[in-house]
């Protein structure tokens, strides 16, 4: 699972260099400018998990346990994301990439697990258990 | 459950979706993003956490009924 949301979001990425757009009379975007649109739309996608989880969690759709949970990944997920950022500043587009690849996975799990329904205890704990935070790359 | 509450998640839900879409669809336009933005959303985070750490907190307070 983890593998084929890697590829996933590696594919994305690929995607994403190979078919910008510009308008016409603009220069086109250089790959820092496209990094950081991906580095904030990321951390909001990561934080419209956080809002949505703290939503489940004061309505007892999950409990504290898994909420702590949840926050460890996206906590992690962010750390992750702000390597990713930082290495694309110096110019080292490879850890960058690498770095957001991995942040991407556990934001798709996550948000697909609080979306999904019924969303109870049971099986948020089933949708999120092979739920792991991303690794970093330094 | 409040039709205030379920209202909240359906946003939240609703919410979700388009916001990872358009994570790529931004992105893919090649629209820069500015520095106040990047800061203005690193901000909003750290708001969001906080508020999730208080919840957190708030439902591991000793006599507040589990979650079952």
């Amino acid at each position: 699972m983890r593998a084929v949301l890697l590829l996933l979001a590696v594919t994305v990425l690929i995607f994403l260099q190979g078919c910008q757009t510009t308008a016409p009379g603009q220069a086109p975007p250089t790959a820092l400018q496209t990094f950081d649109a991906l580095y904030t739309n990321a951390v909001t996608a990561d934080d419209l998990v956080v809002k949505t989880a703290t939503t489940a969690l004061q309505s007892g759709l999950i409990n504290a346990v898994q909420a702590r949970k949840v926050q460890g990944v996206t906590n992690a997920v962010k750390i992750a994301l702000d390597s990713a950022y930082a290495a694309a500043q110096v110019g080292n587009m490879s850890t960058a990439s690498g770095n957001l690849g991995n942040a991407l996975g556990p934001i798709t799990i996550l948000s697909a697990c609080l979306m999904s329904k019924p969303l109870t205890v049971a099986t948020f704990d089933a949708c999120t258990a092979k739920l792991t935070p991303p690794t970093v790359q330094p | 459950m409040s039709p205030a509450i379920i209202l909240a998640i359906l946003q939240s839900v609703l919410g979700a979706a388009p916001q990872l879409l358009e994570l790529f669809s931004r992105a893919k336009s090649g629209i820069p993003v500015s520095e106040s933005e990047v800061k203005a959303v690193l901000s909003q985070f750290d708001i969001d956490n906080a508020a999730f750490s208080a919840a957190i907190a708030k439902a591991e307070a000793p006599g507040t009924p589990p979650t079952v």
